[in-house]
Order: structure tokens, then C-alpha cells, then sequence
């Protein structure tokens, strides 16, 4: 069965940036330990959002910043983690805790991990393949 | 809404509700920022052993009376049946019943993490089963049966066909969440996919989910001022009373945290109320509390009555001590279901609560409303920095160093120490009763002040007894472990 | 193979970081789940300098599964070396790092040359129970601590017992035999307990010779140091439980050690005197208490099951029943210790079962007639079946739950006294 991995890289060969700084991702469909690119899938910025100047967004009223994950902070899902809400599991070299439990919520997996994509996409796939068919992760982590 | 009961294996505590481990901030930010989703977490590049979550979810289930819980998984998973086995004949005897539960390991060794172990587990369970004629059975995995792949519920299923009790899949893979906590969602979601049957009829009684049911004949006799039964649980429960839990008027919950996941599973799947409110501590607590139940429940009249008669017997007496409390600070360490309650109550009695440290944090309770507990703190203007700590001592020693406290309360086991080892005097808030009413508020405020009154064994120990930090890391900033540092880092 | 653990008697090899935790300002650095400090601490004793909710652990997640854990490894070795005041720091795995590839050993080498020893243990799990991870860390310390020594101490000896955290009465026990060996005229060395320490174990490669006082735990580490670090041992397989067998055990080790003969015969025969003295003023109680049994099981690990069974035998003049050992003793050392029963008094043999399953142990006390009320001793366990039996009941092994040790023992002259008074005062319960 294929599933998709949503990747945040501005080159497609290293994992170089965190959720909030990714405003494009490459979905990569994956099956078994094979994948491909699929598609791009840009984020765009609301009209009226302004660059972000302080990351407490105490005030809701006000809540138009761009912290990075878009507006709809009414608890429920940010925009951004909408676009790729198909996806299995999400990369990128840093994710906040707030889209981290976001993601969560709708079962995606999200690994914030320094490498390139290839490593990244050929560990998770064997990772996912293996679990999925209950079989031994032994030596998962030797690469 | 997220709750999947046909899935053996629920999302874990952070998938599910948005818990953070790891923050340092205030009352005020962690509430409106969670209220609007913007809570920032933070990794650690050092941390320090916490808890197994098996051990809060297996140690639930195996106070049900006469179950089988079997730990598939190497000796020291299953080492908690020793304790285990003390506390449920200790606490049955003290009610007068009997609980023949037993918890059973499987003994995993090396050729087992090779070849695979679901045939051994399959003997295993039938002849479990065969020994003690158990009224349900509950299969674990744990982390070394996760990580081989062993397929927990195909073999939960195969012996299905071939015994009459339940037999129900607990996941307990432990790498794959970081708080605690979600060991109870792992036994409610057990018991409530596995045991509980639908509704025939509705009953006058309340879930009463709870640790050790220490305060049980007093809640009866309350409880009986307005015509409901509470059914206590898990501790001493049968596997029938908790068929019947469908039937309930109400579902109510000592701790938020504990009975989150049972108490929204049955009002979603069979219309049982859940009593969602600030816990039942302290004086304002255990009036929300009853108030609501009163209110779901169609009995406000006999809760109003009731209220109004305990508190001209018990508030006058309350007002006397919190004159000597006065001035006093403190700080806590306990999981998120008690630190803010707790720290509502000092407030009750005067007692300034300079640090707060969760032990993880639910940005949102399962119907996606912020916890109680903050919307009141926010409410009533009580702030005081927080951190959410996931049980790392190195943070509180930090924190005690720097405030030097008149107290320090915390309600896990091993972390008291640490507090008299610095000379402040420390509480051990454990039994889940301990401030659960009016009776109980006076109780413990009388205590806190004998606590800081005597403070002989305290003075001693620390005199005498060297700490383990190095003096670099008391003069080091709470944040420095913390990936992404503080809220506005 | 998996095994049904009904009962169980033991934990797992990690728990062996309590072997760590009994060596003064020694640490150990966890590379597992977040839990296993936690569960695996025996709550008895547990607090301390060092408790487990101090121990740095690498709190494995599902990243660390999928990418490997040795950068946060590193890490959190290097923070520990900064944030814990310790002398010692032993990096134990858990199941986890161990099956996924972790090359905990190689991060651990990074460390070679860091302010204070960094070390390694490999104890998952999986690998076995307490036991051999007590011996894993003790092999760990003569692996990364010690070398070869020239200098020797002349009647230094290294004492090699119980199991911290494991046998109850570890502390109280060591410490008996080592002032029995001091009486001797020698020099006792040990590594465990309070004020003893990283000290002691660099005093290691200059004793004359260890000294193993166990069936077989340890076996392997004293016949490794003789190999490594040239110092011969002398294996003593029974704990020296009440004066028959306390004088048995300072004749051989005064052998062994060259102590003159004449010197442990007047010590033996000053310490009888005093023992006898107890024994002979309590004779009426011991011979006149109704209910006291004839027969007894004792349940527990090879050590104590050895020690009480050859105690009550040839000195308490009891004669024995079955006798069931619980540790899952390694099968080459089971021959031999079937030996050791069969060693007793008057020709008597006691037969020595190995049996992990307690619910069978428990079948197996049921089913026997014990001619009177049998006497009991082993865990919490059996408090159940020493009352559907009858039984006198005694808690001595692994877990002891009901009761508080601290330094109790039953090692020595006086722990033999200690023992009969703990059973008798079981027995002055009844009447009839």
C-alpha cells in the first residue's frame, strides 16, 4: 500500500529547513522501500499577514503574524499542516512542538532530523515498511 | 473527535491531545497560548530517567479484580508484578474482598528478539489461563516485543477462538511516546473496547475513576445525600461492574489526566455525561464539582443543601489555619492533573506558589477544550512561572536552588528527597484524597503547617548529605538543556 | 526461549545499575526508554546520592529508533560529565539500542580521555537476568578500570558476595565478612556500599588473591582478574550462615591465604564459645516449641538457597525438603550445585530443584508432607502458600516487600543467631 512523505528541502537533496521556514513541499509517494516525487505542494501566505516579530501570540485579536504555520489559531488545524494532512509522516530539519502535536493529531509521523533527503526517505521507508509488516527492526539503526 | 476504539493501538498522549514536555514560562502564556495552539515545546540534549508508561497502564489494570495482565517482554518489564501483587492484596483487604489478579511475564531472552516469540506467548496465555480462570485477560507488548515486530494482536486474536474470557491488547511500546501519562489511556482504551457492553438500562451510579480508593466509605456516605452509587475503579473493581459502565448516570475522575480518555470514550460512544470541571479539591474545586454532577445529574437541589451544610461546619475552621499560613511559598512538582489543582488550593489558602512544574502538559482535554484548571488560574488572575519538566530532576533541583521555597509539594515517588535534601521541607501529596473536600482541604492545610513547623529530619539529612550536581550547573539558566530555550527564544 | 515467569524472583540485566548505584559516587549513563531506571530500581534502599530519577538516560524515541541514538548518546554522556558531580560513569544499553545497531561501545571510546572514567556495560534486557548483568558490570570495571599490577599488598583480599539490591541483605552481609576476614589477620577489600567505593576498586589488581563467596555469580569475573590481572582466586560456594559453617569458611580461607593454623583455631574456638553461649541458654526454646517444624523449603536464589538450607541443616538440626532455586542458574553450573546440597551432615542429601515457574514451586510445597507445620523461607511470594500450607513463613529473598533491611545479616556467628531469632519469633506466634 503507498503512502506519501511530505519533505521540506530547498535543494530536493538536503533536509535544510524547519517547518516554519518551509513554505514548499516535495510529497514523495512511497511504497514498500521505493519512492518517488509526486508533487510540490506550495504554502501560501495570507494576504494580510505581516513577517513575525515576536513568536507569543498572546493576544488573539491580533493574531495575524505569520508565526511560520499561517492563521486559524482557533485550535483548529494550522493551513499549512492542512496541505500535506495526507501525508504518512512529514520531514524537516526542525518542527516546532505546536505542529509537531498538530500533526500528531492526525496520525502523521513527523521526524525533525539534519540529513539529506535520501537518507531520510531511504530509513523512514525501510522503518515503515518494517513495521507495518511486523517484522524486526534489528539493525534499523547500522547504515 | 479522536477516539478510535476498533484500533487495539490508540495514538499516544501527544499525538492525541498536544502535550509538550520541556517549556519554561507562565501561567498566563502557557494559557492563552494554548488556547490559540501557538505552545512551543522544546526537545533535550540531556535528559534523566522519568517513567515507563506500562507501569501506570499495567498497574491499572491489574487492580481489577481476578484479571490476568501478561507482560510480553524480557524479566524487567514484568518486575512490577512484585509490587503490584503487594498493593492489590493490601488494598483488597482493607475493603474485605479478595483480589486473585496475577501479572505474568514472559521472560524474553536473546533467541526470542532473533526468531520471534508469538508461539511462546500464544502457550503462554492459554495456560494462564488454565492456572488461575481469570475473568478477562489483557496482552502487553512491550518495547522489545515492539521492536522485533511481534504482532501482539493477531496472537491476542488467534486465542480468542480458543478462550471464553476476554482477552484484550494493551500497547506498551514505550519508544514511541515521551510522556508518561498515556499509560491510562492505554487501560481505559482496554477496558473500553474490551470489557464494557452496551447499555441495557440506566443505573444511579458514577464512574469513579481513581487511584486506591482510600477515602471510599466517606464518598458513599456523601454520595448517598444525593442518591447516586459510586462505582470505584480500577482498584478492587470487578470486570462486571465495568460491563456495566455504559449504564452510568456520570463519569467523574479524581485527576483530570487519569480519566480523560474513559470519561470522553463513554459520553462519545454511549452518552455517559463527563463531569469535566477543576478537580475536587480545595474549597472551590469540590463545589464546581459537585455543582456539575448535580447539575448532569438532575439533583442540584440536594447538592445545594448538601454544600451549604458542610460549609458552616468546615469553613471557619479552614479561615483559622490560613491565618498561619500566610506569606508562605512554595513550589510543585506533580503531572499536569495535579499541579494546577494543587496550586489552586495554596492559592485558596494563601500560600504563594512561586514555581509550578508540570510533569508534561495537555494543551487540550479531548473535546478540544483547554483544561479547566488554566481557564480558572487565567480566571482569577493567578500566575506564577511554570515549567513542563517531564520528571526531570535536574530542572527542580535548579529551581529549589534558586527559590528556596518554605515547601516544596510533589506526588511522585523518589522526588520529596531531593527537595529535604536542600533543607526545604517537603510534602508527598500521594494519596489522590488528600485534599478532596472540605475535611481533607483542613487536613491538609493543618498539615502543611506541622510540616514546616518540625523541620528536625530536613535540618538533619541536609547538613549531612552531599548533592549530586556539579556547582556549573546550579549557576546555569533553567533553559540552558532545552533545544529551543525559552517561550520568546 | 520466552518462559512463563509466574512469580517472578529476578529482573532483568539492566537492573544491574543498581550495581552501578551500590558503588559509591558511581553512576550510571542509560542509553534506553525513559522507564527502565524507574521500574527496575528496587524502591528498597534506592534513594541515596544517586537515585534512579538522577540517572542521565538517553530517553530513547521513535526517532532515535529510525535514525540510531549515539548523537544523543554523546550528548548526554557530555552533559553528564558536566552536570553530575559522580567519579565514575558506566553507560549501560537497554534492549532498544542493542537490536536497532547502536555502536554504543565506539561513543564510548570518544570518551577515553574525559575528566573522570567513562565505561561500558552491555545489559540488555534480553540478554539475561541480574545476575549475569551484575556480572556484566563487574566485568565492564575490570575491562575499562584495571590493569596488571606489580605491587601487591600483602594479605589484601578482594571480597566478592552477594548482589546489590538483589540478595536483601547485601550491605549487612558484606560487610560481616569482611570483618570475619580482618579477624583473620588479613586485609578486606570490597567495592559496594557506603565508604568503599572507586578507592577499592583501583585496589583490585594488588590482592593476593579474590575471594568468591557465592555459588556461581561472580564465577566468571574472578577467573577473568586471574587471567587479566595474575591475582588467583578461591571459590567458596556456600554463604557462611551460624557457627557450623562460619568456622568451615575462616579454616579454608586461613588455608588458603597462609594464615598459621594455630592463630583461626583460637579464633574459631573464641567465636564458638560465644555462639554456643546463645544457643545453650535457648536450648529449652528450641527444643520445647511445640509448633516448630522439622522439615523446611527454602526459595530462593542459589546463594541463600544454599546458605539457610546447609545453616538449618547442621546447625539448626533441621532436615530438609525440597529445595527450590529461582535465579535460572546458567546449566553448567547446575551439576555442582546439586553437589552442594547433597554435602551434609549424617549423609543427609537435599535435593536442589532449579524451577523459575513459582507457580509450580508452589504445586510442588503443596503436595508434600512436611511431618508438622513446614517452614518456609523465601519471598513475598510465598507468604500465600506458607498460609494455605500452614506454614511458618519467613521473608529472606528477592522481593521481601512486608519487610524493611538495612543492615541486617545473616553472614557470621551473629547472623546465624539473627536468623534463628527471625524464625522463632515466627514460630512464637503459635501455640499449637
Amino acid at each position: 500500500m503507498s503512502y506519501k512523505i511530505a519533505v521540506a528541502s530547498s535543494d530536493g537533496a538536503n533536509i535544510d529547513l524547519t517547518f516554519g521556514e518551509a513554505f514548499e513541499f516535495t510529497v514523495y509517494e512511497a511504497e514498500g522501500t521505493d519512492y518517488k516525487v509526486l508533487e510540490k505542494r506550495k504554502y501560501e501566505l495570507p494576504d494580510n499577514a505581516v513577517p513575525r516579530t515576536n513568536t507569543i501570540c498572546s493576544d488573539k485579536a491580533s493574531c495575524r503574524d505569520d508565526c511560520g504555520n499561517g492563521r486559524g489559531c482557533s485550535g483548529a488545524v494550522f493551513p499549512k499542516v492542512e496541505i500535506i494532512s495526507d501525508c504518512r509522516c512529514v520531514v524537516c530539519k526542525k518542527i516546532g512542538y505546536k505542529v509537531q502535536k498538530q500533526l500528531e493529531k492526525l496520525a502523521i509521523i513527523s521526524f525533525d532530523i539534519d540529513c539529506t533527503v535520501e537518507e531520510a526517505l531511504n530509513k523512514i521507508t525501510v522503518y515503515i515498511q518494517k513495521t507495518d509488516t511486523h517484522r524486526s527492526l534489528r539493525g534499523i539503526a547500522k547504515a | 473527535m479522536a477516539i478510535n476504539l476498533d484500533n487495539s493501538n490508540i495514538g499516544t498522549r501527544e499525538n492525541r491531545l498536544g502535550s509538550i514536555t520541556g517549556y519554561v514560562g507562565s501561567v498566563s502564556d502557557i494559557t492563552t497560548q494554548s488556547e490559540c495552539g501557538t505552545l512551543r515545546g522544546c526537545g533535550r540534549c540531556f535528559s534523566q530517567s522519568s517513567s515507563c508508561l506500562s507501569g501506570c497502564a499495567l498497574s491499572q489494570l491489574g487492580g481489577i479484580r481476578d484479571v490476568a495482565v501478561i507482560h510480553h517482554g524480557p524479566s524487567g518489564c514484568s518486575c512490577t508484578a512484585t509490587t503490584q501483587y503487594q498493593t492489590t492484596k493490601q488494598v483488597a483487604k482493607k475493603r474485605g474482598v479478595v483480589n486473585n489478579s496475577v501479572y505474568i511475564g514472559t521472560d524474553m531472552d536473546e533467541n526470542d528478539t532473533i526468531f520471534g516469540a508469538a508461539d511462546k506467548l500464544h502457550d503462554i496465555i492459554l495456560e494462564v489461563n488454565r492456572r488461575y480462570k481469570p475473568k478477562a485477560i489483557f496482552v502487553s507488548s512491550s518495547c522489545t516485543s515492539g521492536i522485533i515486530g511481534e504482532d501482539i494482536d493477531s496472537v491476542v486474536e488467534e486465542v480468542r477462538a480458543e478462550v471464553d474470557v476476554p482477552v484484550i491488547a494493551a500497547h506498551c511500546e514505550g519508544f514511541k511516546s515521551r510522556i508518561w501519562a498515556t499509560g491510562f489511556d492505554i487501560s481505559d482504551h482496554a477496558v473500553v473496547s474490551g470489557i464494557v457492553k452496551p447499555p441495557k438500562e440506566k443505573r444511579n451510579t458514577i464512574n469513579f475513576k481513581n487511584f486506591y480508593e482510600s477515602a471510599r466509605p466517606e464518598i458513599i456516605e456523601m454520595f448517598k445525600n444525593f442518591d447516586l452509587e459510586p462505582v470505584f475503579l480500577y482498584a478492587n473493581a470487578t470486570v462486571e461492574e465495568l460491563e456495566h459502565m455504559s449504564e452510568a448516570a456520570a463519569t467523574t475522575c479524581i485527576c483530570g489526566v487519569l480519566g480523560n480518555y474513559l470519561g470522553n470514550a463513554l459520553e462519545e460512544k454511549y452518552g455517559v455525561p463527563y463531569i469535566r470541571t477543576i478537580n475536587q479539591s480545595g474549597i472551590a474545586g469540590f463545589e464546581t464539582w459537585l455543582r456539575e454532577i448535580g447539575r448532569v445529574t438532575d439533583r442540584s437541589d440536594k447538592i445545594e443543601k448538601y454544600i451549604a451544610e458542610q460549609r458552616a461546619i468546615y469553613i471557619p475552621q479552614i479561615e483559622e489555619v490560613k491565618k498561619e499560613l500566610k506569606g508562605l511559598r512554595a513550589v510543585l512538582g506533580m503531572g499536569p492533573g495535579y499541579t494546577f489543582e494543587v496550586s489552586r488550593v495554596l492559592n485558596e489558602l494563601g500560600i504563594e506558589v512561586v514555581w509550578a512544574l508540570a510533569w508534561h502538559y495537555d494543551k487540550k482535554y479531548e473535546n478540544n477544550d483547554v483544561p479547566p484548571t488554566m481557564e480558572y488560574l487565567l480566571k482569577n488572575n493567578i500566575d506564577f512561572e511554570i515549567s513542563v519538566s517531564d520528571q526531570q530532576n535536574y530542572e527542580v533541583m535548579n529551581i529549589l536552588n534558586r527559590f528556596k521555597p518554605d515547601l516544596y509539594l510533589s506526588r511522585h515517588p523518589g522526588s520529596t528527597v531531593w527537595a529535604i535534601k536542600q533543607g526545604v521541607p517537603a510534602l508527598y501529596v500521594a494519596d489522590e484524597y488528600m485534599i478532596f473536600g472540605y475535611k481533607h482541604t483542613l487536613e491538609f492545610a493543618k498539615t502543611i503547617l506541622n510540616t514546616i513547623r518540625n523541620r528536625s529530619f530536613e535540618q538533619n539529612l541536609a547538613k549531612r548529605v552531599k548533592l549530586p550536581y556539579t556547582d556549573w550547573w546550579y549557576d546555569q539558566d533553567l533553559g540552558e538543556f532545552l533545544q529551543e530555550g525559552k517561550a520568546n527564544g | 526461549m520466552a518462559k512463563i515467569l509466574d512469580k517472578q524472583r529476578y529482573r532483568c540485566a539492566m537492573a544491574a545499575m543498581q550495581s552501578v548505584q551500590a558503588i559509591d559516587r558511581a553512576i550510571p549513563v542509560l542509553h534506553s526508554g525513559p522507564g527502565c531506571a524507574q521500574k527496575l530500581a528496587n524502591s528498597s534502599g534506592s534513594s541515596g546520592y544517586f537515585s534512579p530519577n538522577i540517572f542521565p538516560c538517553t530517553s530513547i524515541n521513535e526517532k532515535d529508533v529510525v535514525f540510531g541514538g549515539v548523537n544523543k548518546l554523546r550528548t548526554t554522556i557530555e552533559n553528564a560529565l558536566k552536570v553530575i558531580d559522580a567519579d565514575l560513569y558506566v553507560v549501560m544499553t537497554g534492549c532498544i539500542p542493542e537490536i536497532v545497531g547502536d555502536n554504543t561501545e565506539e561513543i564510548v571510546e570518544e570518551f577515553a580521555d574525559a575528566e573522570k572514567p567513562v565505561i561500558y556495560a552491555s545489559t540488555a534486557g534480553f540478554k539475561g537476568n541480574n545476575y549475569k548483568g551484575h556480572e556484566q558490570v563487574v566485568d565492564a570495571i575490570i575491562e575499562g578500570l584495571l590493569e596488571k599490577s606489580d605491587e601487591k599488598t600483602d594479605g589484601l583480599v578482594n571480597i566478592w558476595a552477594d548482589v546489590p539490591y538483589q540478595n536483601e541483605f547485601w550491605l549487612g552481609n558484606l560487610r560481616e565478612l569482611e570483618k570475619l576476614v580482618a579477624e583473620l589477620g588479613l586485609i578486606p577489600n570490597t567495592i559496594f556500599g557506603y565508604g568503599r567505593g572507586i578507592e577499592n576498586i583501583y585496589k583490585i589488581p594488588k590482592a593476593q588473591f579474590n575471594l568468591l563467596v557465592s555459588p556461581w555469580v561472580g564465577l566468571k569475573n574472578v577467573k577473568k582478574m586471574e587471567k587479566k590481572l595474575g591475582i588467583p582466586y578461591l571459590h567458596y560456594p556456600t554463604l557462611p550462615i551460624g557457627a557450623f559453617e562460619t568456622s568451615k569458611f575462616l579454616r579454608t580461607v586461613g588455608e588458603f591465604a597462609g594464615v598459621d593454623k594455630n592463630k583461626v583455631e583460637r579464633l574459631i574456638e573464641e567465636k564458638e564459645k560465644y555462639y554456643y553461649y546463645y544457643i545453650e541458654r535457648f536450648a529449652d526454646l528450641f527444643l520445647e516449641t511445640r509448633v516448630m517444624s522439622k522439615q523446611f523449603s527454602v526459595v530462593s536464589d542459589a546463594q541463600y538457597a544454599l546458605g539457610i538450607t546447609k545453616f538449618l541443616v547442621n546447625d539448626v538440626g533441621l532436615f530438609p525438603a525440597r529445595q527450590f532455586i529461582v535465579d535460572d542458574t546458567p546449566r553448567e553450573f547446575r551439576k555442582s550445585i546439586k553437589e552442594y546440597f547433597e554435602e551434609l551432615n549424617y549423609g543427609i542429601k537435599a535435593e536442589a530443584v532449579f524451577e523459575t515457574d513459582g507457580y509450580k514451586i508452589h504445586e510442588e510445597i503443596k503436595k508434600h508432607d512436611y511431618t508438622g507445620y513446614p517452614l518456609i523461607l523465601g519471598s513475598y511470594w510465598e507468604k500465600a502458600v506458607a498460609e494455605e500450607t500452614n506454614g511458618h513463613f519467613l521473608s529472606v529473598s528477592w522481593p521481601c516487600n512486608e519487610r524493611l533491611i538495612m543492615n541486617s545479616f545473616y553472614v557470621g556467628y551473629d547472623g546465624g543467631l539473627k536468623l534463628i531469632e527471625d524464625i522463632y519469633s515466627v514460630a512464637k506466634t503459635r501455640f499449637n
